[in-house]
């Protein structure tokens, strides 16, 4: 076969090409081209037996359940469960290679490194939990409000606008990085991306649907959006790190952010819009809290890794205390809403204090029964200082 | 009180009425998406103390089993989380939904749950608690069913 890619790669960037002509003839040349032509198929693939080395399995008939037919089907039929380390390849798990495979470096190899006992359900409960921003908020129940309350609600959803970037653009870009043999997080983190490209989306809509506008960004973007740039970041060096950082700390906040915003919503569009992203972002937090767990039960050396993770956290909840909860746009807009005007911000304030004690003690108790306490060391503050 | 689903609010017959008439709204439910926990409710006496509890399974886009259990039950791990309120907050409660054919925004779940005064959500674990929030929605529409 011609090998193109090799060709290109093994000339510097930007040296001439063959004419078509030229690649034509190579083609023409090209020993497997002259056989088919001959009519003599290769069939390597198609006559080789089902034993794992050229042709994975055969005959597997896999029933669908009755929601239809999900990864966990396929998964018990095949029998073909994640092992702990992967091959460095780039080929669906279970399935059959050509006679020298090609190895890729993938970053991450070991299933303790991606594993969470709920990974395969949680993916299918995010396929088929998708919802649409544009169709399944009953936009035409919008009522207007008063003016403060708009006011706030639009910077309290510019801000949530923002977190949904970081959220992506953090993630993704970890994709990659997993060998394909853990297929699962590839697709559990792809369906995750697309939670948050409808979270920006439906914050950006509600936020031009009632005649109110985007309000301030504030800094906690930035400061994030550079932090996750540098080549050294503390925060996202590690997929663990990055999970801790982002499904843990940050979306389990979130997810008492978008409660909280179900709670203050004052119409049926507002309580629709927090009710929906509540239920994506606690998928989020779920695997976050169970990958956190498997990590703890199975990965080498965790006394060590644990102390590692330990000063990340506080990192994380220092970094959200100081650039979330006491930033004046997250704080002063929460209390107006709650306090339902400016006027009554002082009342406001109690609300938002009592979410922040409830965001504090739900985080605190989910990474213990994953194994984790920080009773003693959790830097967030019993009590916001206001 | 009366509920549009016939049967006497927060009985056995109730909770199989609701069960039944998210069965007979498939499109509804399939369109909210999969729903497997398994979710109870409490009913609490003046004292504070359980009167009755409930224990739902759901499965798939269906509530599967209703099943009366010792309020105990619902602290462990069969139970994902539960729902506790006063017989007198929850028949009230059940009374708007009737009469507003929806809970309106000061009533859904998660708004009187945060609120923490008359309806708590409790359970076993965070993990299993956060089950409430990630299927909220299913929830908020078979609870719903009480308005007919
Ligand atoms: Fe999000
Ligand atoms: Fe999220």
């Amino acid at each position: 076969m011609v090998s193109t890619f090799s060709q290109i790669r093994e000339v510097p960037a930007f040296a001439a090409l063959p004419t078509k002509a030229e690649f034509v003839e190579q083609l023409n040349a090209d020993e497997y081209a002259r056989r088919v032509r001959n009519g003599d198929f290769d069939l390597g693939w198609f006559n080789a037996a089902p034993d794992g080395t050229r042709w994975g399995q055969w005959g597997v008939r896999a029933q669908p359940s009755r929601r239809g037919l999900t990864l966990m089907d396929i998964d018990k039929a095949s029998g073909l469960f994640p092992e702990a380390f992967a091959p460095p390849l780039a080929a669906p798990r279970g399935g059959g290679t050509e006679r020298e495979p090609t190895t890729v470096n993938w970053g991450i190899n070991e299933r303790w490194e991606v594993w969470a006992e709920n990974l395969v359900p949680l993916y299918e409960e995010a396929c088929s939990r998708q919802w649409s921003a544009t169709e399944d908020i009953e936009w035409s129940r919008m009522e207007e409000l008063p003016p403060d309350m708009e006011r706030a609600l639009c910077q309290f959803n510019t801000f949530l606008t923002m977190a949904e970037y970081l959220a992506t653009d953090v993630l993704a870009s970890w994709i990659p990085k997993f060998n394909t043999y853990f297929h699962e997080i590839k697709l559990f983190l792809a369906s995750q991306a697309m939670d948050e490209a409808r979270h920006t989306e439906v914050f950006r809509k509600r936020i031009f649907a009632n005649g109110g506008g985007l309000g301030q960004a504030i800094n906690f973007g930035s400061q994030l959006a550079q932090q996750s740039s540098l080549a050294d970041n503390i925060l996202f060096g590690s997929w663990a790190f990055t999970s801790y950082g982002v499904h843990v700390v940050f979306e389990g906040a979130i997810l008492s952010m978008f409660r909280f915003g179900e709670f203050l919503g004052k119409t049926d569009v507002d309580k629709q819009i927090f009710r929906m992203v509540m239920q994506d972002e606690a998928r989020h937090v779920a695997y976050g809290t169970l990958h956190l767990k498997y990590m703890i039960e199975h990965a080498p050396d965790v006394e060590r890794r644990l102390e590692e993770l330990h000063y990340l956290a506080s990192i994380s909840e220092m970094f959200f205390t100081s650039f979330f909860f006491l930033h004046p746009t997250t704080l002063e807009a929460c209390a107006i809403l709650a306090g339902e005007g400016v006027d009554g911000m002082d009342k406001g304030l109690e609300v938002y204090k009592a979410l922040y004690r409830k965001m504090r003690e739900e985080y605190l108790m989910r990474i213990k029964q994953a194994g984790f306490d920080r009773t003693d060391r959790c830097m967030y503050p019993e009590e916001l200082p206001i | 009180m009366t509920s549009a689903v016939g049967a006497q609010p927060l009985t056995k017959a109730w909770f199989d009425d609701m069960a039944a008439a998210m069965q007979a709204d498939p499109d509804r439910y399939r369109r909210l998406g999969m729903n497997d926990a398994r979710v109870g409710f409490r009913v609490d006496g003046e004292d504070g103390s359980p009167e009755a509890a409930i224990l739902l399974g759901f499965r798939d886009f269906e509530c599967t089993s209703v099943e009366e259990v010792d309020a105990q039950r619902l602290d462990g791990p069969d139970c994902d989380y539960y729902l506790a309120a006063d017989r007198r907050d929850w028949e009230d409660l059940i009374a708007h939904v009737v009469e507003k054919g929806r809970a309106d925004p000061s009533h859904t779940l998660n708004t009187l749950v945060l609120a923490d005064d008359r309806v708590h959500l409790r359970g076993a674990t965070q993990l299993g608690m956060d089950t409430f929030y990630r299927l909220n929605a299913s929830l908020q529409a078979f609870f719903e069913e009480c308005a007919g």
